[in-house]
């Protein structure tokens, strides 16, 4: 059974999202997604990681938020009527039948923390059993992050130094490009 | 949407919280090892004291890296992380293998200080490429 506080904070997650897909105003819609966000990092230290929770609440809810508003800052908001979009009985009933799906085959996963899991028998013994000794880091998290699976944060460096790059390129250009419309 | 910067309001209320989100996310970044955190999160925090700052001050924020400083920041810190497994491997080492260095400690106090240099240069690079999303976000003044 799902413990009453995870009950609570699933519901306003998904209120929040709802409100937030809602919203008519773009401003209004990022506070709401920004709550959106800061809900699920309360919801995954409840679920017991911290690491990812830090991480969301840091990059997810303020980050994402802060670059949301430049970006509206700067542009102008296309606001018409709203329609409803074609074949939307179709896409409802795929979506339906596709999370009903979903939620039997959610029947099926392990419970959370089953050591017998097979996701918990593969390597996973091995690092929480030696991995302080063998990486002299308390924090398993940043054991396996840095040391254990250290190929891939440096692959994951390069992407984002790449995705910073892109940013920088593209953007920049994208504003001269308007300004010399504009004129 | 433009709107003059400068309130005394937000001037005071950034000058009160950058020093501890600045102190915060050091602390982040140091006791990575032992608690939650560690470079990435550490790198987040410090980018966000200065957009802060940025948001509050405008152009004149007065401290902090240009983009060009940031663009250096972020490609210094990729060069760390990818510099420390260079180094493992001129010691003889696989690439990444901290415990190559011939520092005078038990190896997983090796470990524990590669792994510091490299969740730095993690922090560095994270830190750098937030600032360079922002600064190519904001709209030029014209």
């Amino acid at each position: 059974m799902i413990p009453p506080l995870d009950a609570v904070l699933l519901v306003l997650v998904v209120a929040s999202a709802a409100a937030a897909l809602e919203g008519r105003d773009p401003l209004a819609a990022l506070i709401l997604f920004g709550v959106f966000s800061f809900q699920c990092a309360a919801f995954y230290a409840l679920e017991g990681a911290p690491d990812v929770s830090f991480t969301e609440a840091a990059l997810g809810a303020t980050m994402a938020t802060v670059f949301f508003v430049a970006a509206i800052h700067g542009t102008t908001p296309m606001l018409g009527p709203r329609h409803p979009p074609k074949g939307g009985r179709f896409s409802l009933a795929v979506l339906l039948a596709a999370g009903a799906a979903l939620g039997l085959a959610a029947r099926g996963l392990p419970v959370t923390g089953d050591p017998e899991a097979p996701a918990a028998a593969h390597v996973s013994p091995r690092y929480i059993e030696r991995g302080a000794e063998e990486t002299g880091a308390r924090n398993l998290v940043t054991g396996v992050v840095v040391d254990y699976r250290g190929y891939d944060t440096l692959g994951e460096a390069f992407v984002l130094l790449t995705a910073g790059l892109a940013c920088l390129l593209i953007i920049p250009a994208a504003w001269l490009g308007r300004r010399e419309d504009a004129s | 949407m433009r709107l003059r910067f400068g309130s005394a309001i937000l001037d005071t209320g950034a000058r009160v919280l950058i020093p501890f989100i600045l102190i915060f996310g050091l602390y982040v970044l140091f006791h990575g090892h032992d608690s939650p955190g560690g470079g990435f999160q550490a790198g987040v925090i410090l980018a966000t004291a200065w957009i802060l700052l940025r948001l509050v001050r405008g152009n004149d924020p007065g401290w902090g890296p240009e983009a060009r400083g940031a663009l250096v920041m972020a490609i210094s810190g990729v060069a760390i992380y990818a510099g420390t497994g260079f180094g493992a491997l001129a010691f003889g080492g696989a690439f990444l293998d901290y415990a190559a260095f011939p520092l005078p400690l038990p190896p997983a106090g090796t470990r524990a200080a590669a792994t510091f240099v490299v969740e730095s240069g993690v922090g560095l690079a994270v830190a750098g490429v937030m600032l360079i999303i922002y600064e190519a976000l904001i709209a030029p003044e014209s």
